[in-house]
């Protein structure tokens, strides 16, 4: 028997294995470096009143995180897609969430890149002289596209859902899922009086960008529905590798609906700027969580091929 | 429009589809591939000649094999009563005596390769669900099969037939490692 030579060598290979760096371990990592630059720029911005630091980290660095990491977002959904085959229901989910990563990565460009006045913009080469209303008609063209990303993705998640019910391991909810639920119906309610509100004293014709915002908001609503029920089932299967593709999901509709709530508070003057700032960084973090999805379902293909071959 | 995106997918495979794995093709064989996935192979191997090619000299080393499994099977060597007895004997003393060492081994043998399995499909499915799993295949007293038959539609479902495929190929290989008795 090598029975013995087995127990021996395995936990030699896996020693060996867990040196290498997993691809969302990479994504959390530079994730991780990103933000602490960002707040070492913050902080040289507060000390020394040079809005150059915090200029150049949003404008150059963060363009180039957007860029890089919604581009991977959509690669990766991609693959991911390509590890179902078309009957299978989870195939038609990653269809959908890949063609949602695909316009969020679309509107990321378009709003925090082509908009921006920085020498890393192509734009800025070919439009001369630069026309700074131009460039924010098209942030905020870029900005709206990115929002349909969420009808898209609430499809998706839809899918997944139904999946997991398919096979039992929709777990039962307790009470603070059924408080976070109210939460989400108080707040669609309060929003559709105030779309109600507004369509009743609206003087002039609707406009598609106001009409657009009204979609918004109940497809967040969706949207968090699907991650408490999505956070319940991953809570009572433990972390896995598949319970972490859903649970990066649910962790950035969470930021998403946080950093909406910071922007609408900033707003209507609720936030000081000082704690908006945050937000600006949640989207950074959105943004690696979109990503780390569709990372741990490739994750998850490459280990089960690779622990067959060693 | 269905039918359209069908056709459209189904020509894209044809044209870019990779090509079949072992693994695909002796699933194929054992029929244990969903009719759509079986169809997609067949026109694959119709349209790919690389592949046609493999599964031909799959099918001859299979056959070849077949064959000298039937002739070993029908072999027996011509041994007079005396051996016969003395070969049962030998085997009778040989059986009590791995009967004492397996009793003293095999539950601790067994449990390892359970904790193996555990660990690897916690990888993927997490501990509660693992431990839920698992509790309920090792009720029965086939857990081994059991094992497999309730993870192998869970992995499928969350993961694709591929990976789960290889997964409940690593966890088979875990139970049944290859050993070698002198």
């Amino acid at each position: 028997m090598n029975v013995g030579h087995e127990t021996k060598s395995e936990p030699q290979a896996a020693a060996k294995r867990s040196t290498r760096l997993s691809l969302p371990g990479t994504i959390i990592w530079v994730t991780c470096i990103h933000i602490a630059l960002g707040l070492a720029a913050l902080s040289a911005y507060v000390l020394s009143g040079n809005v150059t630091w915090i200029r150049v980290y949003f404008d150059y660095q963060g363009a180039l995180f957007f860029l890089v990491f919604g581009g991977l977002e959509f690669v990766l959904a991609a693959l991911a897609r390509q590890q179902f085959y078309a009957d299978e229901p989870l195939h038609k989910a990653w269809t959908f969430i890949m063609l949602a990563s695909a316009i969020r990565w679309v509107g990321l460009v378009v709003g925090n890149w082509l908009s921006a006045p920085t020498y890393i913009n192509p734009l800025f080469y070919f439009v001369q002289p630069w026309d700074p209303q131009a460039a924010v008609s098209l942030r905020e063209f870029g900005l709206m596209v990115g929002r349909f990303n969420m009808v898209l993705l609430a499809v998706g998640l839809g899918i997944v859902l139904r999946t997991y019910m398919r096979l039992g391991i929709l777990a039962r909810l307790k009470l603070i899922d059924y408080s976070m639920l109210a939460l989400v119906v108080g707040f669609v309610l309060r929003q559709g009086l105030q779309i109600y509100h507004l369509v009743s004293h609206q003087t002039g014709p609707l406009t598609f960008k106001a009409m657009h915002l009204w979609l918004t908001d109940p497809a967040l609503a969706c949207l968090l529905v699907e991650a408490v029920l999505l956070r319940r089932a991953v809570i009572s299967m433990g972390w896995g590798l598949i319970s972490k593709v859903w649970g990066a999901y649910t962790l950035a509709i969470f930021l998403t609906s946080v950093a909406h709530i910071g922007v609408w508070a900033h707003s209507y003057r609720y936030i000081t700027w000082h704690v908006a700032a945050v937000t600006w960084y949640m989207w950074f973090l959105v943004t690696a969580a979109y990503a780390l999805g569709p990372a741990h379902q490739v994750q998850a293909s490459i280990r089960a091929r690779d622990q067959l071959r060693t | 429009m269905k039918m359209f995106f069908t056709r459209v997918r189904n020509g894209l495979r044809r044209r870019f589809g990779a090509h079949l794995s072992t693994a695909d093709w002796i699933a194929w064989r054992d029929q244990q591939l969903s009719d759509s996935r079986s169809r997609q192979l067949e026109v694959h191997l119709k349209a790919c000649t690389l592949c046609w090619l493999e599964s031909q000299r799959l099918e001859d080393a299979l056959a070849l094999f077949s064959e000298a499994d039937a002739i070993r099977k029908q072999w027996t060597p011509p041994v007079n009563e005396g051996v016969e007895n003395l070969q049962e004997r030998i085997q009778i003393w040989r059986r009590s005596q791995a009967g004492a060492l397996s009793k003293a081994l095999r539950p601790v043998d067994t449990k390892l390769r359970l904790q193996r399995v555990t660990s690897e499909l916690e990888v993927y499915l997490g501990t509660r669900m693992t431990v839920r799993l698992i509790e309920a295949a090792c009720q029965s007293s086939e857990e081994v099969r059991n094992i497999l038959t309730t993870a192998r539609p869970l992995l499928t479902g969350l993961m694709g037939e591929q990976a789960a495929f290889n997964v409940t190929s690593l966890l088979f290989k875990i139970f049944t490692p290859e050993r070698t008795l002198a």
